[in-house]
């Protein structure tokens, strides 16, 4: 394991995050909160920890496999704990699990929240709420599509996108590049919305949290009662598109940005994923017409944001779902697992894998009449891999796995079944809001620490696509020195 | 697409069907039922006979079965037995609605045991006594078909590493096939008659204690009593099934196996050895948490927790205690259960235990590659590597059983039903267990559902029992198109 490389890339970004955290501790002093010197504290002492480790560290010898799981799951659990510290340093939150719960809520850009009195609370917690939310939703989207893609985790490599992975010299530039030009869509594209929902009534301070939120499809907001509380069809329907665009496969602007064109019709992912919004929005409005006795304008309203706001993951919600017809609520609670597509914010199992498990699915019954039939799948006239397919099956597996283990130790925790079950996939699924004790107005608060704690571990397991902490769970990971 | 064959086997098969029909009328006729309902067996029976006989004249026993073949005869036969099995229900008056008796059949045959009968006792005693009798015939017809027929087609789990080679069907495999299936058939009935004894012994009558026998060999779930085992408050009684139902629940041809060469096998076999473990660990943390939050004592705990742990593992499904007032927890791991299922090769339903072993292998090897991203591993059980394809296999069968699921769960939620007790009908149904929670729970019953959801949880029922395939089959376009054999 080569930690000289390990030091300084965590180094450097220990650097980059000990800056970032002195904005709210600016933004702490200049409303003169309890928070200021917390969040100076700690992002200095972040800085210089980062320095330390950078000036340990060198950019000779290899970057393999090893190496990258190792910096992403470390930067992943350091960027949490030190993020959680000026919430409970400064005595906001004073339990200092629910600090790590609500900071680790955020960098996964899920948006699960145990903070009550939103509105009560120091502007600088809030905004470095739906920061870390902006930073994580920005991490997720160079990891997957930068730094991954070689190894196989995630689902970027099912499409093959032409973006490259990390191992020498000359692959370094091109993955800066690509690194930068997303970064530029994503910051481009926040800005445009905060523009937007200023323009449509928000204070700034407001547009800019949710604007952060929006685009990592986290949910945080600076409300208690979330999106609702604006109670406008303007700031919904902005928020509802950028969360579309948030939901989707990010290559796509970066193939658009470079060759300027895309032809949205050919990508089945795209296809599938906007179908799934409009006809469940349709089936969740109608079951809120005939069992729920909305009227089809308020219906179609509601189940348009939260359909949206679950499929992408976010997590705002403007109303309280949890009171809903059976049929809607059912719906909402399945739709948390599919996810948006590949290499976006989002979280879930994501749509491209669902469209392959499908296809799978069929093509075995098929086989049933055929023994000795052989079935390529294809997506967009290109066939797949059976190594990927096997990839995507043993995903979705796992996926479940974790989810019925999940379910069962939040059960433990005193929580009715169906309750656990939408934390547990709430979480894992990055989706923020769940069901009863964890409904959308009830706040994660009265779940016990020992809940939150899986619960975070949920959110990781989920954002980071299940191996890179699943790995931390193999002997051989820790065990030599040797290089792989 | 072979008709004459198809005619001779299913003509064939109603003649013995109808036969069957005709059993009940001894059990009417001693107990002195009404004499409606002696003629609803008796006109039903003749009905069919006739019937049978008719097709299997006009059909022959020609040439050899393809799979077309296979799956027309399995799904036709399964679903003529629930639709002919019905009548008796209805003509007799027992059940007032077509569709709760075609539910209630096919939950018989499909060894489910979801009721839509709010009040077994003043039942008529051969009407009790054909609804165990159901589940009876539908778990040997399991048996039959899962690991014997099936296997050859390369179907079914118990071919994953159980069995040999399978192959094609033909004149020449009938003479073997008779002597595997004359093997299972008396040790599925030798099993039967032991409960029968034991249950008496047990202080139970002798009708009951062969309904519920019937019920548990078949790992069904139907009951005499409304409150099913609850009635009976007997820590004998409940022993007794829970010593019959882990039976139940094992491959059918480790007892083969057992017979054969000695028990010792049986131990060594990893499925059987997961599966006593599972039973083990649910039922001990179950109790735990009864103990802990629900103030159970331990003896209490113990007792129910075995019983419901054992009876949802294996499908069955009879009851002694109303877990729907439960802990989260308890009911969290029963639900899960439900999934999982028994043993392959078992009248057990639910995903089998065998496939959810060969599925955390895959796992595991998917992390571990993760890490060594050219690794190639191969999953082994009990030193013979598995073959790729029935991997490719089992995870596209799980993905399918969840989709499923999941579509039920939304048809079922849509008829009114809450999310936890629409998902718990949809995989009590799929999986073949019976009883559900909330309002399909353990003392209520399916009654409640309306005819809609019937019709969308007896599919669950077929879909579940037949592995999924033989139904679904048909909804291939191509199935229908060729009419000239593959």
């Amino acid at each position: 394991m080569n930690s000289k490389i390990f030091r300084i890339i965590l180094g450097r970004l220990l650097i980059a995050y000990g800056v970032v955290m002195l904005a709210p501790a600016g933004m702490a002093f200049y409303y003169q909160e309890v928070t200021a010197s917390s969040f100076t504290i700690v992002g200095l002492l972040t800085i210089v920890f980062g320095l330390f480790l950078h000036f340990a560290g060198g950019t000779e010898g290899r970057m393999g496999v090893r190496e990258s799981l190792t910096i992403v799951a470390t930067s992943w659990i350091v960027t949490v704990i030190l993020g959680s510290l000026p919430l409970f340093i400064s005595g906001v939150v004073p339990d200092y699990m629910d600090a790590l719960f609500e900071i680790t809520s955020g960098l996964t850009a899920t948006g699960a929240t145990a903070l009550t009195a939103l509105e009560g609370l120091p502007r600088s917690i809030l905004f470095w709420r739906s920061m870390t939310h902006w930073l994580g939703g920005m991490g997720i989207i160079v990891l997957f599509i930068v730094l991954l893609p070689n190894i196989g985790i995630g689902a970027v490599h099912l499409f093959k996108a032409e973006v490259p992975g990390p191992t020498n010299e000359k692959v370094m530039p091109r993955i800066r590049d690509t690194a930068l030009t997303l970064w530029g869509i994503y910051v481009g594209l926040t800005i445009l919305e905060i523009i937007l929902l200023m323009i449509a009534g928000m204070t700034p301070f407001d547009a800019v949290n949710h604007a952060f939120s929006n685009m990592a499809t986290g949910g945080f907001s600076t409300k208690d009662t979330n999106i609702g509380y604006f109670n406008s069809f303007t700031i919904e329907l902005i928020m509802v598109t950028f969360m579309i665009i948030s939901g989707v496969n990010f290559t796509i602007y970066i193939n658009y940005w470079r060759k300027g064109s895309i032809n949205v019709l050919r990508n089945t992912e795209l296809k599938v994923y906007l179908f799934m919004i409009l006809s469940s929005i349709l089936v969740v409005a109608g079951a809120l017409v005939f069992q729920g006795e909305y009227e089809w304008n308020l219906a179609l309203r509601h189940a348009m944001f939260e359909v949206t706001t679950i499929i992408t993951t976010t997590g705002f919600f403007i109303t309280d779902y949890d009171t809903w017809p059976s049929l809607s609520k059912m719906l909402l609670f399945f739709l948390m697992f599919s996810g948006g597509c590949a290499a976006s914010t989002t979280g879930g199992l994501k749509v491209g894998r669902l469209v392959l498990l499908v296809k799978m699915g069929w093509a075995n019954i098929k086989q049933a009449i055929h023994p000795r039939l052989v079935i390529n799948i294809e997506v967009q006239d290109k066939a797949i891999e059976p190594f990927i397919l096997q990839r995507v099956v043993r995903f979705f597996f796992l996926y479940i796995f974790i989810f019925v283990f999940g379910s069962i130790l939040l059960a433990a925790t005193g929580l009715e079944p169906f309750e656990a079950m939408g934390a547990t996939i709430a979480c894992l699924g990055n989706v923020g809001p769940a069901f009863g004790i964890a409904g959308p107005l009830s706040t994660y608060q009265d779940i016990s620490s020992f809940g939150k704690f899986i619960l975070s571990w949920l959110m990781l397991l989920g954002r980071l696509e299940l191996y890179t902490i699943l790995i931390l769970f193999i002997p051989e990971f820790w065990r030599t020195k040797r290089n792989w | 697409m072979n008709l004459t064959l198809l005619k001779a086997i299913t003509g064939r098969f109603l003649m013995v069907y109808g036969v069957i029909l005709l059993v009940p009328i001894i059990v009417a006729y001693y107990y002195q039922d009404s004499s409606s309902t002696i003629l609803s067996f008796a006109l039903t029976g003749l009905f069919t006979l006739l019937l049978g006989f008719f097709l299997y004249r006009r059909g022959r026993i020609d040439s050899s079965m393809g799979v077309r073949e296979g799956f027309m005869v399995v799904a036709g036969i399964w679903i003529l037995a629930s639709v002919i099995g019905a009548i008796p229900f209805y003509a007799s008056g027992s059940v007032t609605n077509f569709f709760d008796a075609l539910f209630e059949t096919t939950s018989g045959f499909t060894t489910t045991g979801a009721s839509v009968i709010s009040n077994l006792e003043i039942l008529p005693q051969s009407i009790l006594f054909w609804r165990s009798l159901t589940h009876w015939l539908g778990g040997l017809g399991i048996i039959v078909l899962f690991i014997i027929l099936l296997p050859r087609f390369g179907m079914g789990a118990v071919h994953l590493f159980h069995t040999e080679v399978p192959g094609p069907m033909n004149q020449k495999a009938f003479p073997k096939i008779r002597d595997e299936a004359r093997v299972l058939w008396l040790i599925y009935l030798g099993l039967t008659s032991l409960e029968v004894l034991f249950l008496k012994f047990a202080g139970m009558s002798l009708f009951d204690a062969v309904n519920h026998s019937f019920s548990t060999l078949a790992t069904g779930g139907f009951s005499t009593k409304t409150a099913s085992i609850m009635e009976y408050n007997s820590l004998a009684i409940e022993l007794i099934i829970v010593f019959f139902m882990v039976l139940a629940g094992v491959n059918f041809n480790l007892y083969i196996q057992a017979w054969r060469r000695g028990p010792s096998n049986v131990m060594l076999d990893l499925e059987f050895k997961v599966y006593m473990l599972l039973l083990l660990g649910a039922t001990s943390i179950i109790v735990i948490t009864l103990v802990q939050k629900s103030g159970f004592d331990m003896g209490t705990a113990l007792r129910q927790s075995l019983f419901q742990v054992v009876s949802i593992t294996t499908t069955t499904g009879f009851v002694t205690a109303d877990f729907n007032q439960w802990p989260g927890l308890a009911k969290a791991i029963l639900l899960f259960l439900m999934f999982i299922g028994g043993s392959a090769g078992s009248t057990a339903g639910g995903l089998k235990l065998i496939r959810i072993i060969l599925l955390v292998k895959v796992g595991w090897n998917g992390i571990k590659q993760s890490l060594h991203p050219r690794l190639v591993t191969s999953i082994v059980v009990q030193e013979k590597s598995v073959d790729a394809s029935v991997l490719t296999g089992i995870s596209r069968y799980f993905f399918l059983f969840i989709a499923i699921f999941v579509v039920s769960s939304l048809l079922l939620a849509a008829t009114g039903l809450e999310p936890f007790d629409a998902m718990s009908a949809s995989i009590a149904t799929l999986g073949n267990v019976g009883p559900g929670f909330g309002v399909v729970g353990p003392v209520a019953n399916y009654a409640s559902i309306n005819a809609f959801g019937k019709v969308v949880l007896s599919a669950c029922m077929l879909l579940g029992r037949l592995e999924l395939f033989a139904l679904l089959v048909f909804l291939q376009s191509e199935f229908w198109r060729y009419s000239q054999r593959w």
